[in-house]
Protein backbone atom coordinates (compact mmCIF):
# COMPACT_ATOMS: atom_id res chain seq x y z
CA UNK A 1 0.00 0.00 0.00
CA UNK A 2 1.42 3.44 -0.85
CA UNK A 3 0.45 6.92 -2.00
CA UNK A 4 -1.28 5.45 -5.05
CA UNK A 5 -4.12 4.50 -2.67
CA UNK A 6 -7.28 6.35 -3.69
CA UNK A 7 -7.74 7.96 -0.27
CA UNK A 8 -4.17 9.22 -0.22
CA UNK A 9 -4.45 10.50 -3.77
CA UNK A 10 -7.70 12.29 -2.95
CA UNK A 11 -6.03 13.89 0.10
CA UNK A 12 -3.09 15.05 -2.00
CA UNK A 13 -5.35 16.29 -4.82
CA UNK A 14 -7.47 18.27 -2.35
CA UNK A 15 -4.35 19.77 -0.80
CA UNK A 16 -2.88 20.60 -4.23
CA UNK A 17 -6.07 22.50 -5.11
CA UNK A 18 -5.98 24.41 -1.84
CA UNK A 19 -2.34 25.37 -2.41
CA UNK A 20 -2.83 26.21 -6.08
CA UNK A 21 -2.07 29.90 -5.61
CA UNK A 22 1.16 29.35 -3.67
CA UNK A 23 4.62 29.55 -5.15
CA UNK A 24 4.89 26.35 -7.29
CA UNK A 25 8.25 25.38 -5.79
CA UNK A 26 6.97 25.67 -2.23
CA UNK A 27 3.73 23.85 -3.09
CA UNK A 28 5.63 20.97 -4.74
CA UNK A 29 7.94 20.81 -1.72
CA UNK A 30 5.00 20.45 0.66
CA UNK A 31 3.22 17.86 -1.47
CA UNK A 32 6.39 15.82 -2.03
CA UNK A 33 7.16 15.82 1.70
CA UNK A 34 3.68 14.64 2.60
CA UNK A 35 3.69 11.99 -0.10
CA UNK A 36 7.03 10.63 1.13
CA UNK A 37 5.80 10.68 4.70
CA UNK A 38 2.64 8.74 3.83
CA UNK A 39 4.60 6.27 1.69
CA UNK A 40 7.05 5.63 4.52
CA UNK A 41 4.25 5.26 7.07
CA UNK A 42 2.24 2.88 4.90
CA UNK A 43 5.31 0.83 4.02
CA UNK A 44 5.54 0.00 7.72
CA UNK A 45 2.06 -1.56 7.62
CA UNK A 46 1.71 -3.12 4.17
CA UNK A 47 -1.01 -5.59 5.23
CA UNK A 48 -3.11 -3.30 7.39
CA UNK A 49 -6.00 -1.76 5.40
CA UNK A 50 -6.74 0.62 8.27
CA UNK A 51 -3.23 2.10 8.15
CA UNK A 52 -4.22 4.61 5.47
CA UNK A 53 -7.02 6.05 7.60
CA UNK A 54 -4.78 6.24 10.66
CA UNK A 55 -1.98 7.91 8.66
CA UNK A 56 -4.37 10.48 7.18
CA UNK A 57 -5.91 11.13 10.57
CA UNK A 58 -2.47 11.76 12.06
CA UNK A 59 -1.74 14.13 9.20
CA UNK A 60 -4.76 16.25 9.98
CA UNK A 61 -7.24 17.69 7.47
CA UNK A 62 -5.79 19.23 4.29
CA UNK A 63 -7.39 22.53 5.27
CA UNK A 64 -5.13 22.70 8.33
CA UNK A 65 -2.03 21.93 6.26
CA UNK A 66 -3.05 24.60 3.74
CA UNK A 67 -3.56 27.10 6.56
CA UNK A 68 -0.07 26.36 7.88
CA UNK A 69 1.36 26.82 4.40
CA UNK A 70 -0.09 30.34 4.37
CA UNK A 71 1.07 31.17 7.87
CA UNK A 72 4.08 33.19 6.74
CA UNK A 73 2.15 35.27 4.27
CA UNK A 74 1.80 38.96 5.13
CA UNK A 75 -0.92 39.59 7.64
CA UNK A 76 -4.12 40.67 5.98
CA UNK A 77 -7.70 41.10 6.98
CA UNK A 78 -9.98 38.11 6.94
CA UNK A 79 -12.05 39.60 4.15
CA UNK A 80 -9.04 40.43 2.01
CA UNK A 81 -7.66 36.92 2.41
CA UNK A 82 -11.01 35.38 1.47
CA UNK A 83 -11.10 37.68 -1.55
CA UNK A 84 -7.63 36.57 -2.61
CA UNK A 85 -8.56 32.93 -2.36
CA UNK A 86 -11.68 33.48 -4.41
CA UNK A 87 -9.82 35.36 -7.12
CA UNK A 88 -7.14 32.69 -7.19
CA UNK A 89 -9.62 30.03 -8.11
CA UNK A 90 -10.68 29.61 -11.74
CA UNK A 91 -12.72 32.39 -13.14
CA UNK A 92 -15.89 30.61 -14.18
CA UNK A 93 -16.40 32.59 -17.36
CA UNK A 94 -12.88 31.89 -18.60
CA UNK A 95 -13.28 28.28 -17.68
CA UNK A 96 -16.65 28.07 -19.44
CA UNK A 97 -15.15 29.66 -22.57
CA UNK A 98 -12.19 27.26 -22.45
CA UNK A 99 -14.45 24.22 -22.17
CA UNK A 100 -16.88 25.38 -24.86
CA UNK A 101 -14.12 26.23 -27.33
CA UNK A 102 -12.42 22.91 -26.70
CA UNK A 103 -15.69 21.03 -27.20
CA UNK A 104 -16.67 22.99 -30.32
CA UNK A 105 -13.33 22.36 -32.00
CA UNK A 106 -13.22 18.65 -31.24
CA UNK A 107 -16.46 16.77 -30.56
CA UNK A 108 -18.47 17.74 -33.71
CA UNK A 109 -15.60 16.55 -35.91
CA UNK A 110 -14.92 13.32 -34.08
CA UNK A 111 -18.62 12.43 -34.01
CA UNK A 112 -19.12 13.40 -37.65
CA UNK A 113 -16.16 11.25 -38.61
CA UNK A 114 -17.59 8.37 -36.59
CA UNK A 115 -20.86 8.78 -38.48
CA UNK A 116 -19.03 8.98 -41.78
CA UNK A 117 -16.97 5.83 -41.21
CA UNK A 118 -19.87 3.88 -39.71
CA UNK A 119 -22.32 4.73 -42.47
CA UNK A 120 -19.72 4.05 -45.15
CA UNK A 121 -19.12 0.64 -43.59
CA UNK A 122 -22.82 -0.21 -43.27
CA UNK A 123 -23.61 0.97 -46.79
CA UNK A 124 -20.47 -0.55 -48.21
CA UNK A 125 -19.17 2.84 -49.30
CA UNK A 126 -22.24 3.39 -51.44
CA UNK A 127 -23.58 6.32 -49.47
CA UNK A 128 -23.31 9.60 -51.29
CA UNK A 129 -23.15 12.73 -49.22
CA UNK A 130 -24.06 16.19 -50.40
CA UNK A 131 -20.85 18.09 -51.09
CA UNK A 132 -21.17 20.38 -48.06
CA UNK A 133 -21.84 17.47 -45.72
CA UNK A 134 -19.14 15.30 -47.23
CA UNK A 135 -16.60 18.02 -46.53
CA UNK A 136 -17.56 18.35 -42.87
CA UNK A 137 -16.19 15.14 -41.42
CA UNK A 138 -12.47 14.95 -41.57
CA UNK A 139 -9.26 16.34 -40.36
CA UNK A 140 -9.00 19.11 -42.97
CA UNK A 141 -12.18 20.84 -41.82
CA UNK A 142 -11.16 20.32 -38.23
CA UNK A 143 -7.80 21.95 -38.93
CA UNK A 144 -9.58 25.09 -40.14
CA UNK A 145 -10.94 25.64 -36.65
CA UNK A 146 -7.45 26.06 -35.17
CA UNK A 147 -7.97 29.76 -34.32
CA UNK A 148 -10.88 28.75 -32.10
CA UNK A 149 -8.80 26.01 -30.49
CA UNK A 150 -5.97 28.45 -29.82
CA UNK A 151 -8.50 30.79 -28.21
CA UNK A 152 -9.62 27.84 -26.05
CA UNK A 153 -6.02 27.20 -25.02
CA UNK A 154 -5.66 30.87 -24.07
CA UNK A 155 -8.83 30.69 -21.95
CA UNK A 156 -7.57 27.50 -20.32
CA UNK A 157 -4.31 29.20 -19.44
CA UNK A 158 -6.18 32.14 -17.94
CA UNK A 159 -8.29 29.72 -15.87
CA UNK A 160 -5.08 28.01 -14.79
CA UNK A 161 -6.06 27.40 -11.19
CA UNK A 162 -7.56 24.07 -12.12
CA UNK A 163 -6.00 20.97 -10.65
CA UNK A 164 -2.86 20.36 -12.75
CA UNK A 165 -4.17 17.07 -14.15
CA UNK A 166 -7.44 18.60 -15.42
CA UNK A 167 -5.58 21.59 -16.83
CA UNK A 168 -3.20 19.39 -18.80
CA UNK A 169 -5.98 17.13 -20.00
CA UNK A 170 -8.06 20.06 -21.23
CA UNK A 171 -5.08 21.25 -23.29
CA UNK A 172 -4.42 17.74 -24.57
CA UNK A 173 -7.98 17.09 -25.79
CA UNK A 174 -7.52 19.10 -29.00
CA UNK A 175 -4.36 17.30 -30.20
CA UNK A 176 -5.77 13.91 -29.18
CA UNK A 177 -9.02 14.44 -31.09
CA UNK A 178 -7.12 15.88 -34.05
CA UNK A 179 -4.83 12.85 -34.17
CA UNK A 180 -7.77 10.44 -33.91
CA UNK A 181 -9.66 12.26 -36.66
CA UNK A 182 -6.57 12.31 -38.88
CA UNK A 183 -6.14 8.56 -38.47
CA UNK A 184 -9.82 7.96 -39.22
CA UNK A 185 -9.73 10.26 -42.23
CA UNK A 186 -6.64 8.92 -43.95
CA UNK A 187 -6.53 5.27 -42.85
CA UNK A 188 -8.95 3.47 -45.18
CA UNK A 189 -7.44 0.02 -45.81
CA UNK A 190 -8.30 -2.66 -44.83
CA UNK A 191 -11.81 -1.36 -45.04
CA UNK A 192 -13.59 -3.09 -42.15
CA UNK A 193 -10.70 -3.15 -39.72
CA UNK A 194 -9.75 0.47 -40.30
CA UNK A 195 -13.38 1.56 -39.92
CA UNK A 196 -13.90 -0.35 -36.67
CA UNK A 197 -10.61 0.79 -35.14
CA UNK A 198 -11.23 4.36 -36.27
CA UNK A 199 -14.71 4.41 -34.79
CA UNK A 200 -13.43 3.00 -31.48
CA UNK A 201 -10.57 5.51 -31.42
CA UNK A 202 -12.84 8.43 -32.15
CA UNK A 203 -15.39 7.38 -29.55
CA UNK A 204 -12.61 7.11 -26.96
CA UNK A 205 -11.29 10.56 -27.87
CA UNK A 206 -14.81 12.01 -27.72
CA UNK A 207 -15.51 10.35 -24.38
CA UNK A 208 -12.20 11.58 -22.98
CA UNK A 209 -12.97 15.12 -24.08
CA UNK A 210 -16.46 15.05 -22.59
CA UNK A 211 -15.18 13.56 -19.32
CA UNK A 212 -12.36 16.13 -19.10
CA UNK A 213 -14.80 18.99 -19.73
CA UNK A 214 -17.09 17.65 -17.01
CA UNK A 215 -14.24 17.21 -14.53
CA UNK A 216 -12.81 20.65 -15.26
CA UNK A 217 -16.20 22.28 -14.78
CA UNK A 218 -16.96 20.47 -11.56
CA UNK A 219 -13.70 21.19 -9.77
CA UNK A 220 -13.79 23.22 -7.78
CA UNK A 221 -17.51 23.99 -7.71
CA UNK A 222 -18.60 27.44 -6.52
CA UNK A 223 -19.76 25.90 -3.23
CA UNK A 224 -16.38 24.32 -2.65
CA UNK A 225 -14.69 27.61 -3.47
CA UNK A 226 -16.70 29.27 -0.76
CA UNK A 227 -15.92 26.52 1.74
CA UNK A 228 -12.27 26.58 0.79
CA UNK A 229 -12.04 30.32 1.31
CA UNK A 230 -13.65 29.95 4.72
CA UNK A 231 -11.36 27.11 5.72
CA UNK A 232 -8.13 28.57 4.55
CA UNK A 233 -8.60 31.86 6.33
CA UNK A 234 -8.97 30.03 9.62
CA UNK A 235 -5.92 30.43 11.90
CA UNK A 236 -3.18 27.92 11.31
CA UNK A 237 -3.21 25.20 13.96
CA UNK A 238 0.39 24.11 13.73
CA UNK B 1 -6.67 19.18 27.64
CA UNK B 2 -9.21 21.90 28.46
CA UNK B 3 -11.24 23.47 25.61
CA UNK B 4 -9.19 26.66 25.65
CA UNK B 5 -5.87 24.81 25.62
CA UNK B 6 -5.96 24.20 21.89
CA UNK B 7 -6.24 27.89 21.03
CA UNK B 8 -3.46 28.83 23.46
CA UNK B 9 -1.20 26.10 22.09
CA UNK B 10 -1.83 27.29 18.54
CA UNK B 11 -0.60 30.75 19.48
CA UNK B 12 2.36 29.48 21.49
CA UNK B 13 3.50 27.14 18.73
CA UNK B 14 3.77 30.01 16.30
CA UNK B 15 7.33 31.17 16.26
CA UNK B 16 8.55 28.39 18.58
CA UNK B 17 7.88 25.25 16.55
CA UNK B 18 10.18 26.09 13.68
CA UNK B 19 13.03 26.51 16.15
CA UNK B 20 12.16 23.17 17.73
CA UNK B 21 12.60 21.66 14.27
CA UNK B 22 15.97 23.40 13.96
CA UNK B 23 16.95 22.05 17.38
CA UNK B 24 16.03 18.50 16.31
CA UNK B 25 18.27 18.85 13.28
CA UNK B 26 21.18 20.18 15.34
CA UNK B 27 23.64 17.32 15.39
CA UNK B 28 22.27 15.01 12.73
CA UNK B 29 20.12 15.17 9.61
CA UNK B 30 16.64 13.63 9.94
CA UNK B 31 13.90 12.66 7.51
CA UNK B 32 10.34 13.97 7.66
CA UNK B 33 8.68 11.00 9.32
CA UNK B 34 11.35 10.92 12.03
CA UNK B 35 10.96 14.64 12.74
CA UNK B 36 7.16 14.34 12.81
CA UNK B 37 7.25 11.45 15.28
CA UNK B 38 9.66 13.16 17.62
CA UNK B 39 7.70 16.41 17.58
CA UNK B 40 4.28 14.78 17.67
CA UNK B 41 4.93 12.21 20.37
CA UNK B 42 3.34 14.31 23.13
CA UNK B 43 0.63 15.99 21.03
CA UNK B 44 1.76 19.41 22.26
CA UNK B 45 4.16 20.71 19.68
CA UNK B 46 2.52 19.36 16.53
CA UNK B 47 -1.25 19.44 15.98
CA UNK B 48 -1.03 17.22 12.90
CA UNK B 49 1.89 15.59 11.15
CA UNK B 50 0.88 17.23 7.86
CA UNK B 51 1.53 20.72 9.21
CA UNK B 52 5.22 19.89 9.51
CA UNK B 53 5.81 19.99 5.76
CA UNK B 54 4.78 23.58 5.04
CA UNK B 55 7.07 24.52 7.91
CA UNK B 56 9.98 22.51 6.49
CA UNK B 57 9.37 24.02 3.05
CA UNK B 58 9.47 27.47 4.61
CA UNK B 59 12.70 26.74 6.51
CA UNK B 60 14.28 25.48 3.32
CA UNK B 61 13.15 28.56 1.43
CA UNK B 62 14.70 30.74 4.13
CA UNK B 63 17.98 28.84 3.84
CA UNK B 64 17.84 27.55 7.41
CA UNK B 65 17.72 23.89 6.41
CA UNK B 66 19.02 21.98 3.39
CA UNK B 67 17.87 18.66 1.97
CA UNK B 68 19.71 15.65 0.63
CA UNK B 69 18.50 12.25 -0.51
CA UNK B 70 19.73 9.04 1.09
CA UNK B 71 18.88 5.39 0.56
CA UNK B 72 16.66 3.73 3.12
CA UNK B 73 16.99 0.16 4.33
CA UNK B 74 13.22 -0.23 4.55
CA UNK B 75 11.75 1.48 1.50
CA UNK B 76 12.28 4.19 -1.09
CA UNK B 77 15.04 6.85 -0.74
CA UNK B 78 14.39 9.45 1.93
CA UNK B 79 14.82 13.18 1.92
CA UNK B 80 16.97 14.20 4.86
CA UNK B 81 16.79 17.67 6.32
CA UNK B 82 19.93 19.18 7.86
CA UNK B 83 20.78 22.46 9.53
CA UNK B 84 22.67 25.07 7.50
CA UNK B 85 25.14 27.57 8.98
CA UNK B 86 22.39 30.17 8.83
CA UNK B 87 20.07 27.75 10.61
CA UNK B 88 22.58 27.28 13.42
CA UNK B 89 22.78 31.03 13.92
CA UNK B 90 18.98 31.27 13.98
CA UNK B 91 18.80 28.45 16.53
CA UNK B 92 21.45 30.01 18.80
CA UNK B 93 19.64 33.36 18.65
CA UNK B 94 16.34 31.70 19.52
CA UNK B 95 17.83 29.80 22.46
CA UNK B 96 19.10 33.04 23.98
CA UNK B 97 15.86 34.88 23.38
CA UNK B 98 13.71 31.98 24.53
CA UNK B 99 15.43 31.81 27.88
CA UNK B 100 14.75 35.50 28.49
CA UNK B 101 11.14 35.11 27.34
CA UNK B 102 10.52 31.97 29.41
CA UNK B 103 12.03 33.50 32.53
CA UNK B 104 9.94 36.64 32.09
CA UNK B 105 6.74 34.63 31.63
CA UNK B 106 7.54 32.39 34.62
CA UNK B 107 8.31 35.36 36.81
CA UNK B 108 5.06 37.05 35.81
CA UNK B 109 2.98 33.91 36.33
CA UNK B 110 4.51 33.15 39.69
CA UNK B 111 4.28 36.78 40.72
CA UNK B 112 0.59 36.77 39.79
CA UNK B 113 -0.08 33.95 42.27
CA UNK B 114 1.47 35.76 45.20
Amino acid sequence: MNSSDTRVQTYLDDLARMLSDLDPGERDDVLAGIREHLDATLDEHPDDPGAVDVALLRHGPPERVAAEARADQPSRTREARAGDITSALPHRRWLLAAILLTLVTTVPFTLATVLDRALALVNNDSVSWPAAVALFPGVVTMFLTWPLWVAGVACTVVARRLAPRSWGMLLACGPICFAATAIATFWREPDVVSALVSVALLLCATGLTAATARTAWREPTPTRNHELGAQVVAPAAT
Amino acid sequence: MEPGDSAILTHLRRGALEHCVLALLDGEPRYGLDIARRLGSDGVLLAGEGTLYPLLARLRKQGLVATTWAESTSGPPRRYYSLTAQGRIALATFERTWKLFRDAVDATLHGGHQ
